[in-house]
């Protein structure tokens, strides 16, 4: 063996214990990706297209049956869209987070007094659980004289709104939408912390001769906000709209935590989220083709939603580097 | 400083209006952790249904029944340490073996392989939970922490991202003086490379660690028989009627605030600066 061969045998030596020490590096990420979101995903989409054969056990195709079955049922039973329409409630309360985050963000970046102590006491929210958050509310706003009565639902009586707290009668129209208005403002007033983060960290980055030249040019306060600092950090709202689109399927813990329960089986409520929360300890296995029809619609229609987003905000960010 | 001075003149109005705003905000989000705070050291609930909002009388028997009752919490608080001391551990270790894999090296599936661990960030596939749950009973994880703990060892996403970065800035020479002294490539990853990303390490472990600890749905629906203090305090609130205290509620809730206050305060600039997904809170 001459010593040309002995080196590119050693260097093939070297490429091996590389290449092996990279799929260690590997093999478990890969497993877990394979396992939890590969098989997962394409499993729970290609069971929409399938039904349970109770005879012989197993799923059979069943080609688009489960579709022309849910969508007959949206004809014939409307309040079974209901959970479709109350996930979709989500973009709203994020369009709502997104303006109060911009507006925050902005009086931060203006330095407003006390910015550094707001800057943490909005943030606090983001750091506690839900579960607490959404207890603290309820309590805010309860109303059962003689036990909890909470300052925010004196106050709403103070002002002459008939309100009779968490528990009172749920098939009632207004109390549906007093109700969600309630959850809506609950979602923001909790969430405002990492979305100020995220607006008010874009603004800074806005080069300061920009603002001054504005500011040289007579620009007042809201001109100035909304002819440079929103068009300047759409990149960031486009990032967030996008996030927020597809955050619709995961629209459940709001709602389900501040009615905690006193809903019952009430559609009036519900999400598609709170749906597969509540039908995941119990579904068998002939429910499955049903929830992954169910799944595949909200998929295929945030997917859409996420394509329209992303070309309306190209259009409104202006073509300019800094 | 003229300038700005001159700048906070014109809009004063504005900015005061918006100032004594954010102190209501701020106030509405301080005072209801100030009433649960006050409500704790009530003795019982005829003390806090009679006046909520004054320190009328105070006691500790609400936390040391919390630690020493028969509705104790330790099971619960070790269920909570156990995951979130382990989950942004594995998570954090697997996404700098990701990173480091696809930051460092040069071979021909690189690129799929970056793309594979950032395309969950931008695809989810809604109504998967329902299989997760059949898939962790088949596979026998299902009610236990490792169940969970294993769902974790994947690659999180914007981890990955900053580990990514951080490996790619790191000049070769450093890594290849490592190899020729003689350190093979797990200690030249362990000992060269994952220091140089420690910040970011700490500041994603310290975030994972809030977020397992407040986490409700994972232990509630993968981890019914062990709940943790999530699990626990939803559950109690939820029997709240059939003759549990709310001050010993509160003091439950104060006991799960502790550490993540303590943990904000101590790491407040590194969890602010890694903190940019928005979005309504979850």
């Amino acid at each position: 063996m001459n010593s040309n061969d002995s080196k590119k045998v050693k260097k093939r030596g070297k490429y091996t214990k590389r290449n092996l020490f990279i799929a260690s590096l590997l093999v478990v990420p890969m497993l877990h990706f394979v396992v939890f979101w590969l098989y997962i995903n394409l499993r729970t989409i290609s069971l929409a297209f399938t039904e349970w054969d109770y005879f012989e056990n197993t799923y059979k195709f069943a080609g688009i049956d489960n579709f022309i079955e849910q969508f007959r049922q949206f004809h014939e039973r409307p309040e079974t869209m209901n959970m479709f329409i109350n996930s979709f409630r989500a973009i709203g309360i994020n369009l709502a987070c997104l303006v109060l985050a911009i507006l925050i963000g902005y009086a931060f970046s203006k330095h407003i007094r006390g910015e550094r102590v707001f800057r943490i006491i909005f943030y606090l929210p983001s750091m506690i659980s839900i579960v607490i958050l959404t207890l603290s509310y309820r309590y805010m706003f309860a109303y059962s004289p003689g036990m909890l009565q909470g300052p925010a639902a004196e106050l709403l009586r103070l002002i002459g709104v008939n309100y009779n707290g968490w528990e009172a009668s749920l098939d009632d129209p207004e109390v549906i939408s007093r109700l969600w208005m309630l959850i809506s403002v609950f979602c923001v007033w909790a969430s405002a912390g990492v979305n100020i983060i995220m607006m008010s960290s874009a603004m800074s980055r806005i080069p300061k001769e920009v603002i001054e030249s504005a500011k040289l040019d007579g620009v007042g306060f809201w001109r100035e906000l909304f002819q440079i600092h929103i068009p300047l950090i759409m990149p960031t709202v486009s990032v967030f709209l996008i996030n927020c689109m597809m955050a619709v399927s995961a629209f459940y813990i709001q709602p389900m935590l501040i009615l905690a329960g006193n809903t019952g089986p009430r559609s009036a409520y519900s999400t598609v989220g709170w749906y597969m929360f509540n039908m995941t300890p119990i579904a068998q296995n002939s429910d499955m083709p049903q929830i992954s029809t169910v799944g595949f619609l909200l998929t295929v229609s945030v997917t859409f939603l996420v394509i329209v987003t992303r070309k309306i905000t190209d259009k409104l960010t202006p073509d300019v580097d800094f | 400083m003229k300038k700005s001075r001159l700048e906070k003149k014109e809009n004063a109005g504005i900015m005061n209006v918006l100032f004594v705003l954010f102190i209501i905000y701020g106030a509405t989000l301080l005072l209801p952790l100030v009433w649960m705070l006050i409500n704790s050291f009530k003795p019982d609930n005829n003390e806090f249904f009679y006046d909520q909002w004054k320190f009328t009388s105070f006691t500790l028997e609400n936390y040391k029944l919390l630690f020493t009752g028969e509705n104790n919490i330790l099971g619960m608080l070790a269920n909570t340490l156990i995951l979130s001391l382990t989950i942004p551990t594995v998570s954090a270790f697997f996404s700098l073996c990701a990173a480091h894999a696809v930051a460092s090296f040069q071979y021909k599936l690189r690129n799929v392989v970056y793309f594979i661990f950032i395309m969950p960030m931008f695809v989810s596939v809604a109504g998967t939970t329902p299989y997760v749950y059949k898939l962790l009973n088949d596979l026998g994880l299902f009610d236990k922490h490792i169940g969970l703990i294993i769902m974790s060892c994947g690659v999180s996403g914007f981890g990955f991202l900053m580990y990514y970065s951080v490996f790619r800035n790191i000049s070769h020479t450093y890594v290849e003086a490592a190899m020729i002294d003689g350190a093979g490539y797990w200690r030249t990853f362990l000992q060269i490379l994952v220091p140089q990303a420690k910040n970011m390490v700490v500041a994603q472990w310290v975030m994972g660690f809030i977020g397992t600890w407040n986490d409700f749905s994972g232990p509630y629906l993968f981890m019914p028989s062990h709940p943790t203090l999530g699990v626990g305090v939803k559950e109690i609130s939820d029997k709240i009627d059939l003759g549990h205290s709310y001050p010993e509620l509160f003091a439950t809730i104060i006991i799960m605030l502790i550490p993540i206050i303590i943990l904000f305060f101590a790491f407040q600039k590194k969890i602010m600066t890694v903190s940019l997904g928005g979005g309504i809170k979850g």
